[in-house]
């Protein structure tokens, strides 16, 4: 009876989530009244570019994985809906940071979304979802109720990754994973990178304390001139032509730090704060 | 930094120009236009438009010395002019030097409503330049757009992985001598973490051409094989590191050599490499 009524409700939900162990798939019958139009879409990183053009790039940085996707119509509205897989919660969240509006409010969507007037995007689990309305208009409440539901049928974590809440949100402008080369260092690779309005600050995690320990020789002997500070476990500072008032530090196998650009702030008070944060 | 004269426009640009989605940090833009780059290319579309955002941020005191191509995706006039608008909004300035209609690759992915909408935004001084990207069908595409002379500019896919069936040197040459203004992208053919495969741009083995782009020095090589062509007028590539910026940089201003050519695999086609380039 159990396993009859299971099947009803996964029916209900037009086979988004068939069973927990597969994959989400976007439907138009999630939000009663939408019917589709026109093929289902899938796509993989070899051939996303033919779907999106040079804006694929965006999604290859992140790790994308694939892309399973329906244009949905309600009179003379239609939502194109995206359900992309990026492999891992922290390269979800990471395209989320790389398309959200830093000027337009959140809203607690799986881990975190945006809605706009025509578009909307969450990340959850491994999963971003993106909705976007034509025509032109204000589709704010249709929007709320589509991703209220895709919320509901795709799995995974919806807690914001650790990171974020090491960063101060005083004068922040915005915050994202890098996927490259933060600050424009290849040493390093990927991470948390903050604007603010006086300069910035990332952390970047390393797989060991020894290798962050390798990372930041490296560091100091790309800089050059450095100067030890006293913040965690090692730290240097630097001034840099483009980055200007530099300090980094290691703490254990995570390595952050600020770049000012503002007269009067003090970069390494701001990296002790970070650091005292930082937390496996 | 080697500038050129972009097709009949009247603009001055720098042949190596910074763009697409890659740009990560403003920081990186302020130090390409330091080492002379004035050429910056971006797109509604990218990051859903905060590289818009980015780029209008870090030129917001010499806007007029830079130059600024943006993208729409629109399908119609209507469409087409609010991305216009939106554009305009992002990028903090009431003009763009070029605005191109997005990866269009064949003529009736554009339909003559956006050649209006190019028309009037630049009749109201919204745009200076029109122009049309592609990435799929560019033979066939941009003979069209020669032929009904609507476009000014041409931002075009363009790397040394294409065969010579694809007649892409003859094409651009045509283009050039119509007055259309020649811009390269994808000069490494997707780069060593974007090769796609089955599009038409990068055909063969996939995992060769990334092996061939994972030699050292391959991607600049890569770059300096498309930019050597005399008929292409710059070529815009992403940046990540000051380094990559500061390769870029060197390899527009040097000749193409025989062992830039051996490096990306096309060292029977370096004698021809060389004929046509222009510096």
């Amino acid at each position: 009876m159990r396993l009859i009524y299971s099947l009803i409700l996964a029916l209900a939900a037009g086979g988004l989530l068939a069973a927990a162990d597969q994959a989400p798939v976007a439907a138009c019958n999630v939000v009663p009244g939408w019917s589709q139009t026109g093929p289902d879409r899938s796509y993989v990183a070899d051939n996303l570019f033919e779907y999106m053009d040079g804006n694929a790039e965006g999604y290859l940085t992140y790790g994308f994985l694939k892309m399973q996707g329906v244009t949905c119509k309600k009179g003379d509205v239609t939502f194109v809906v995206d359900l992309s897989d990026f492999g891992d919660a922290d390269s979800a969240y990471g395209m989320f940071t790389s398309n959200v509006d830093g000027r337009q409010p959140t809203q607690k969507i799986g881990m975190q979304g945006q809605i706009v007037p025509r578009r909307a995007f969450f990340a959850k689990g491994r999963y971003f979802l993106e909705i976007a309305a034509n025509p032109e208009g204000d589709y704010t409440p249709a929007l709320k109720e589509w991703t209220a539901a895709f919320d509901k049928l795709i799995p995974g974590n919806t807690e914001l990754p650790a990171a974020l809440t090491w960063f101060p949100t005083e004068q922040r402008q915005s915050l994202r994973l890098v996927p490259q080369s933060v600050f424009g260092i290849r040493a390093l690779k990927r991470g948390y990178a903050a604007q603010y309005d006086y300069g910035k600050a990332f952390v970047v995690q390393e797989a060991t304390p020894q290798s962050a320990g390798a990372v930041m020789d490296a560091l100091r002997k790309r800089f050059g001139n450095t100067t030890p500070a006293s913040v965690a476990d090692e730290a240097f500072q630097v001034t840099d032509q483009y980055l200007g008032r530099l300090c980094i530090f290691r703490k254990g196998q995570f390595i952050g730090g600020y770049a000012i650009s503002q007269d009067g702030v003090d970069p390494i008070a701001l990296a002790k704060n970070l650091a005292g944060k930082v937390t496996n | 930094m080697v500038y050129s004269d972009l097709g009949k426009t009247g603009l001055k640009v720098s042949r190596l120009g910074v763009g697409g989605n890659a740009a990560s940090d403003p920081f990186l833009l302020d130090l390409a236009y330091d080492v002379g780059v004035n050429f910056f290319d971006t797109a509604r579309t990218y990051a859903a438009g905060n590289t818009e955002r980015m780029l209008g941020a870090t030129f917001k005191d010499k806007r007029k010395s830079v130059v600024i191509a943006t993208k729409t995706t629109a399908k119609t006039k209507d469409q087409a002019l609010r991305d216009l608008e939106l554009s305009l909004r992002e990028l903090g300035s009431d003009y763009i030097d070029i605005w191109h209609l997005h990866g269009r690759s064949v003529p009736a992915d554009i339909p003559d409503g956006l050649f209006e909408a190019q028309r009037l935004a630049k009749q109201q001084g919204k745009i200076r330049f029109s122009g049309v990207s592609t990435h799929l069908g560019m033979k066939d595409m941009i003979r069209h757009l020669m032929k009904i002379r609507r476009t000014d500019v041409i931002l075009t896919a363009y790397n040394f992985n294409m065969p010579p069936e694809m007649e892409m040197e003859k094409t651009l040459a045509a283009a050039r001598a119509a007055g259309i203004g020649v811009v390269a992208m994808r000069t490494m053919a997707g780069g060593v973490s974007g090769v796609h495969s089955g599009d038409g741009i990068y055909p063969g083995n996939p995992e060769a051409l990334t092996a061939r782009l994972k030699r050292p020095g391959a991607m600049v090589s890569a770059l300096k094989w498309a930019i050597r062509n005399k008929f292409v007028d710059a070529a815009v590539v992403g940046v990540v590191t000051p380094d990559q910026l500061t390769e870029d940089v060197a390899g527009v201003s040097a000749p193409i050599t025989d062992a830039d050519c051996k490096l990306i695999g096309v060292a029977e086609r370096a004698a021809r490499a060389r004929e046509l380039f222009a510096l």
